[in-house]
């Protein structure tokens, strides 16, 4: 696993804390509402892209080559 | 056409404003950009004889203005020198066909029935701001701590990208469509637009792509942010708008 790796992985993430702030924020109307639901929502987006990582890596493993 | 919506509704003073300000932004931006742009940027129709469709994002939300310009600027080759003012003008061009869309929103309220007058804030002002500086509508509208978390990351999310790509990311020429998304975020983009222009890819940058996405989804988040804003103002006026007269007659039927 390199370096180049883990910044993209830490990058998604981030971008999946961004996108989930801005959709709390367009539910919710106070803040630490947002918050927790952003919280909620990233992990939600970040397990969904993890699952989907593994599952691609497993195609290309074990059916591509 | 910049400013016809609100004429529709009566309001002539607001329309001949927005007119004015939309239209003074599309020409002296199209002035400085040359003719080059809309020439690479527009799809020929055979069966219209000359007429041709410009395809630059976002002034086709300008449609009509960009036309004109299309027209009065001529076809060059594709091969053209670009103008040193370009990225200026580019700029001025899609600020102008953003506010229309702005201006396009407050005429849909205008015409729904919507009134100002008695310190209420116009949704369209709110989604605007929110444009100008992400965060600011609802800053104005008094939901402070929400404006500011969500400006701050998406402000924050775009200079990530700025950072990651070493400055050479929102460059309309080379990305034009990513540019589209950018341009969203209003003033940041604008500012990091003009001070990237002409900066060339010297050496190789493996998180150039990272930086490009953090940047054009910072733009589309803001989006969001706009609608939100616009929704909330909607939310805060008072007496909400007529929606159809059916209901209309419906609730003055409940009444009686």
């Amino acid at each position: 696993m390199s370096r180049s790796f883990f910044v993209h992985v830490l990058a998604f993430v981030y971008l999946c804390a961004v996108v989930s702030l801005v959709l709390s924020c367009y539910r919710e109307e106070s803040v630490p509402v947002i918050l927790r639901e952003t919280v909620r929502r990233t992990a939600k987006f970040a397990l969904g892209i993890a699952i989907l990582a593994v599952v691609t890596m497993g195609i290309e493993r074990w059916v591509i080559d | 056409m910049p400013g016809a919506g609100h004429a529709y509704a009566g309001r002539s003073g607001r329309a001949l404003a927005w007119f004015g300000i939309v239209s003074v932004l599309t020409f002296v931006g199209w002035a400085l950009t040359g003719p080059l742009f809309l020439s690479q940027h527009r799809l020929e129709l055979p069966l219209a004889g000359k007429l041709a469709l410009p395809t630059a994002i976002p002034e086709v939300a300008n449609l009509i203005e960009t036309m004109v310009a299309q027209a009065w600027l001529r076809v060059v080759e594709p091969d053209s020198a670009p103008s040193e003012t370009a990225p200026l003008g580019a700029v001025l061009t899609a600020s102008a066909a953003i506010l229309n869309v702005v201006a396009m929103s407050e005429a849909h309220w205008l015409c729904r029935g919507g009134a100002f007058g008695g310190g209420a804030r116009s949704p369209a002002i709110a989604a605007m701001l929110a444009w100008l500086v992400p965060g600011a509508g609802h800053w104005w509208l008094g939901r402070r701590g929400k404006g500011a978390i969500a400006g701050a990351a998406l402000v924050l999310t775009f200079v990530l990208g700025v950072v990651l790509a070493e400055g050479t990311v929102v460059q309309r020429p080379r990305d034009q469509y990513f540019w589209s998304g950018e341009i969203l975020l209003g003033l940041p983009a604008i500012v990091a637009s003009l001070a990237d222009a002409g900066r060339r890819v010297q050496h190789e940058m493996p998180l150039a792509e990272l930086g490009l996405l953090c940047a054009t989804v910072a733009g589309l988040m803001n989006v969001l942010l706009m609608l939100d804003a616009y929704a909330t103002a909607e939310r805060d006026l008072a007496p909400r708008p007529t929606t159809s007269p059916a209901r209309e007659r419906e609730a003055t039927a409940r009444a009686a």
